[in-house]
């Protein structure tokens, strides 16, 4: 029962300073800063799921995460490499 | 009781988790925050492997170097093209 506990806690304590440091984390103005304090706040969603014993959900979300990742980090290459940035 | 009795699965992954977070939040260059979030992988997995979730802990194990070789790729990739920006400027 405790470890059900510190799961949801640490998952709950995860999504807020993840979302904090996505919004106004240290030298966030470069986008793959902020995509990597992204992942934060996913790996604390997921101990939320695994609180609640949510296998399928929490393998579609580990597996979304990384292909979000994938197309996110896509097109900042190609924003970046069209210089629309600054 | 006793003190050995806190190191278990479950804390010790609640640590590294945290330590990982510390340290993505915290360190500013893009491949220190990369080796942070490896960390906070191995985390999660010790984290899954506690909840006896072998299976999603197998697919997350899978899944996680994929996503690290992805972020890798892209920074050296951006590192390039603002080398290049920054020549073609001076």
């Amino acid at each position: 029962m405790l470890e059900t506990q510190i799961w949801f806690y640490s998952g709950a304590i995860l999504v807020i300073l993840g979302s904090l440091a996505t919004a106004r984390g240290p030298g966030v103005r470069d986008p793959i800063v902020r995509i990597l304090n992204t992942e934060v706040a996913a790996v604390g969603v997921s101990l939320i799921f695994l609180t609640y014993n949510h296998t399928l959900a929490l393998l579609t979300f580990i597996a979304a995460t990384s292909i979000m990742t994938l197309i996110l980090l896509r097109a900042v290459i190609r924003l970046e490499e069209m210089g629309v940035e600054e | 009781m006793n003190p050995l009795d806190l190191i278990n699965l479950t804390n010790t992954g609640v640590f590294i988790i945290f330590v990982g977070t510390a340290g993505i939040i915290l360190l500013s260059k893009p491949l220190d925050k990369i080796i942070m979030f490896s960390l906070l992988q191995g985390g999660f997995v010790l984290v899954l492997a506690a909840a006896r979730y072998l299976d999603v802990a197998m697919a997350a194990a899978l899944f996680d170097p994929i996503s690290t070789i992805i972020l890798l790729m892209a920074v050296m990739r951006i590192n390039d093209i603002r080398a290049g920006r920054r020549e073609e400027i001076a």
